[in-house]
């Protein structure tokens, strides 16, 4: 069926496109303009906004952690208003209202893909994708003392992918949960794992090449160490000069942003974080913006949950540990009365406007840890708004505010940057060429947007959005569920490492290392999935 | 007694062909006022299919042992946890104390006779028992308050206890939910939250058979609860009291139940008469034949399934050991679903 999008204000910056115009698909694919053919079916986008359809790249929406997260807190959902840990059907459903079609959960370890893999399937509307946590398993470090080390842990790390069906790699706080499990209660860049006595900084490095040597464009995504800490400027800053130009992405910026100035020694420093982002061309960023109200955190970084678990709001929590990262759920509300989260709050918005290349800053909020996906609408408005951010900064502690130069940036997003940083930058940093842009040959992903007075009522329910070329939401309402694609890389191996894990995991474990595999046919087959091509 | 035997089905314990069983069973549900889905045991596909067959029933979900893991969700609701998996304490832990009587089957694969492979000093590990009992949560409460080092008169072994306790540099605090109160489960939570002020500690509840804990958390990403569901205009709620399967079949509330048990766990606990539907692997005997019974494969055995894998305490794929050509849990109850009237 040829269907066209007529007379809406298309924007679409990898082509440098940014004018009225139609769009036009057919099998689930753009097109170019036909001649000679007249439209199946056509949709008036008159004064609205056309994109490519939105991309997430750092959302918890699977896996043990926020499953936990769901069977931990069912009081709060009963009535209804606690966007934190959705079931998977409605995490489908909201993100496809907003105009998203490809979310990635970031923070699956290969121990527990199989049922993160699952609840990927449960997910309507949208493709998906994982990313595979390593950088806390003692065989990684096993693997680092070896002679062989650099190949076989390039070997280990694309076998974890294969194994869990995913995307990229993923870092959590290198070496802190393994230090945990020896009773330590800190873990910085230098600090080494015990017994092992490789740093933090040793394991990035050695996992950074790993990426390199497995041709996964991706690059390493990072949760750096002191999440959360006072004075934790001086870790991410360290952390993207021990990049040393390589690539490195860096996970929700926002909770390392922190300085220790001000009479309660808690300030914002993401100023100097901005203009380090700014200068360190192979660094890539996600906020994790904070955002107020109630919500959960769900994070693999357990030590972090560990030390945080008392401050749980309400009171209870959930740390588990297992044979690499572990997690735990803690939640939190964030609070517009609290200097610190009014700090944090601000710290973000800094983030976004300081940082000024839009194909380098990404708009997370870290679902759920910093607020629920379903604030994003707010957060663009934020981002577009000055006056907007005005009216938010007057209703917050005064003396917080003062701790960060929020209220001096009059930058707003404009439409174009939106489109780059939900769009566009996306794409490229996680290697899909037929996503994120609207020329022809790309899928058919489209949200198209009425502008409004309350633009975050415009992003909450796009007017049309479009999966594969079917209509899947119009305003907000969505359709018969379909289910998208779930993307993978397949990087090769030596199939060797197979006979070291096997024999590690089932003498140390008890497990054989196969048993955690993903068995592609109990999760929709191999249709299902779609491999995103390595470099070569 | 009637035994499901080598047939597809069976319509009052006379074998039929499977296209006249779903039918039945279809019937049967369409015609009742308030069913209840049970048993539940079942892998992660037929833990969502019969999400979707309540949720178009307007039916009740619950799990044969639901009440020994909603123990365990209390005592992580309450008071929050500590927990690892057995994989993990295996390799770390350099003190075990076993609570209660656990099964031996993954007291096994802990291998306690071996030091812990991954232990800083390798030397054989230090066992520990605590009988269970009705004492239990009182001597618990003895314990930590000698964990906090406060001045009690207590019994002399379980001061010993506390001395070795705090000596261990991994601990790991074993138990079955299903034979200990909630108030020990708590206090066992609140002991190893005790301990890890100095040292570090994490509790092991053992899963409860059934595939229980592998359907409480396919129900948690299905409907964001664990057993104990209704639908109502679609939408799942949760009351741990209200929507007990064996109690709502003893009050009379539910007037039909759909029994299913592809994992060979046995028929339904309940002597009351209430129309049946049941799911079952072949050799399953029952009291009095089913109105509508269907042979089930067993995920893991005759199929494929996912199941939580006790050792690596985390949903795995389980594949066939000896695969057969039977219908899943899932393939049933969707062919039911499908048959039953448009609404
Ligand atoms: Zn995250």
């Amino acid at each position: 069926m040829l269907t066209r999008i007529t007379g809406g204000r298309v924007i679409d910056p990898a082509h440098g496109r940014d004018g009225v115009g139609d769009v036009w698909f057919e099998d689930g694919r753009i097109v170019p303009p036909p001649t000679g053919r007249a439209a199946d079916a056509s949709y008036d986008a008159q004064g609205a906004i056309v994109l490519a359809g939105g991309i997430d790249i750092h959302s918890h929406i699977a896996g043990s952690n926020l499953n936990t997260a769901r069977l931990l807190l069912p009081d709060l959902r009963r009535d209804g208003s606690f966007d934190g840990a959705p079931a998977s059907f409605e995490i489908g459903r909201l993100y496809a209202q907003m105009g998203f079609s490809l979310v990635v959960e970031p923070a699956i370890s290969p121990t527990v893909a199989m049922q993160a893999q699952l609840e990927l399937a449960a997910i309507p509307f949208i493709d998906r994708a994982i990313l595979a946590v390593v950088g806390n398993e003692d065989f990684l470090f096993h693997l680092m003392r070896a002679d062989d080390g650099a190949n076989a842990i390039a070997d280990y790390v694309a076998r974890a992918l294969a194994g869990s069906r995913a995307l990229g790699v993923k870092c959590i706080n290198p070496g802190a949960a393994a230090a945990l499990k020896a009773n330590a209660r800190a873990f910085g860049l230098d600090d080494v794992v015990p017994r092992w006595g490789f740093s933090s900084r040793a394991i990035i490095h050695a996992l950074q090449q790993a990426v390199a040597t497995t041709g996964v464009v991706h690059p390493l995504h990072l949760h750096c160490s002191n999440l959360g800490l006072p004075g934790n400027v001086e870790t991410a800053l360290a952390t993207i000069e021990a990049a040393e130009g390589r690539p490195l992405h860096l996970a929700h910026l926002q909770f390392y942003a922190y300085g220790t100035e001000g009479p309660r020694k808690f300030s914002s420093a993401a100023p100097r974080l901005a203009e380090a982002v700014n200068r360190e061309k192979n660094i890539t960023v996600d906020v994790g913006q904070v955002m107020f109200g109630q919500t959960v955190t769900v994070s693999c970084d357990v030590l972090r949950q560990f030390n945080g678990r008392h401050s749980a709001h309400p009171r209870t929590w959930s740390i588990a540990e297992d044979i690499g990262n572990g997690g735990g759920v803690v939640p939190f509300r964030y609070r517009r009365t609290s200097f610190a989260n009014a700090v944090q709050f601000a710290a973000g918005l800094e983030l976004f406007l300081l940082i000024d290349d839009p194909t380098r800053v990404f708009f997370t909020t870290d679902h759920p840890n910093g607020a629920p996906f379903t604030t994003y609408p707010d957060l663009f408005a934020l981002l577009m708004d000055r006056e907007l951010r005005a009216q938010w900064l007057a209703t917050l502690p005064q003396e917080a505010v003062a701790m960060t130069t929020l209220p001096a940036i009059a930058r707003e997003y404009t439409w174009p940057e939106i489109a780059m940083m939900t769009r566009t930058a996306p794409a490229r940093l996680l290697g899909l060429v037929d996503r994120g842009h609207l020329a022809p040959g790309a899928r058919a992903d489209i949200a198209v947007y009425r502008p409004q007075a309350d633009r975050a009522a415009m992003f909450r329910h796009a007017a049309l959005v479009f999966k594969d070329g079917v209509l899947v939401a119009r305003d907000g309402e969505v359709t018969t569920p379909r289910f998208g694609r779930v993307l993978h890389s397949s990087p090769g191996f030596d199939r060797a490492i197979d006979t070291r894990l096997a024999g590690f995991f089932e003498d140390t474990y008890g497990v054989p290392h196969r048993a955690f595999d993903v068995a592609a046919e109990l999760v929709g087959g191999t249709e299902h999935f779609e491999v995103v091509p390595c470099r070569s | 007694m009637f035994e499901l035997v080598d047939a597809e089905a069976a319509l009052d314990g006379r074998p039929a062909p499977l296209p006249q069983g779903i039918a039945a069973a279809a019937a049967l549900l369409a015609g009742a006022a308030a069913p209840v889905i049970a048993g539940l045991r079942t892998d992660a596909a037929g833990a969502v299919a019969a999400v979707a067959l309540a949720r178009r029933l307007g039916a009740v979900l619950d799990h044969a042992e639901s009440e020994a893991v909603l123990r365990d969700l209390d005592a992580m609701r309450i008071g929050g946890w500590i927990v690892t998996t057995p994989a993990q304490a295996r390799a770390f832990a350099d003190l075990v104390l076993i609570v209660g009587d656990p099964a031996p089957d993954v007291l096994a694969a802990l291998a306690l006779e071996r030091p812990p492979m991954l232990d800083a000093e390798q030397r054989p590990r230090r066992v520990l028992r605590l009988a269970a009992g009705e004492t239990l949560a009182v001597r618990l409460g003895l314990l930590r308050a000698l964990a906090k080092r406060r001045e009690v008169a207590a019994p002399h072994d379980l001061v010993t206890l506390a001395e070795a306790l705090a000596g261990a540099r991994y601990g790991v605090v074993v138990w079955s939910a299903a034979q200990l109160s909630s108030l020990a489960i708590e206090m066992l939570c609140g002991l190893i939250e005790d301990l890890s002020a100095a040292t570090r500690y994490a509790g092991l509840p053992l899963p409860a058979p059934g595939n229980a804990a592998g359907v409480a958390q396919a129900l948690g990403w299905e409907t964001g609860f664990p057993f104990r569901i209704a639908f109502r205009d679609g939408m799942p709620r949760h009351d741990p009291v209200h929507y007990e399967a064996t109690r709502m079949v003893a009050s009379g509330e539910a007037d039909a139940v759909l029994w299913l048990d592809a994992l060979g766990g046995g028929p339904p606990p309940w002597r009351k008469q209430v129309r049946l539907v049941a799911l079952a692997p072949p050799g399953t005997r029952f009291a009095d034949p089913p109105e509508v019974a269907l042979a089930v494969g067993r995920p893991g055995i005759d199929h494929a399934g996912a199941l939580f894998h006790p050792v690596a305490a985390a949903v795995l794929a389980a594949l066939p050991t000896a695969p057969l050509p039977r219908p899943t849990a899932a393939d049933l109850l969707g062919r039911i679903q499908a048959a039953l009237p448009a609404c």
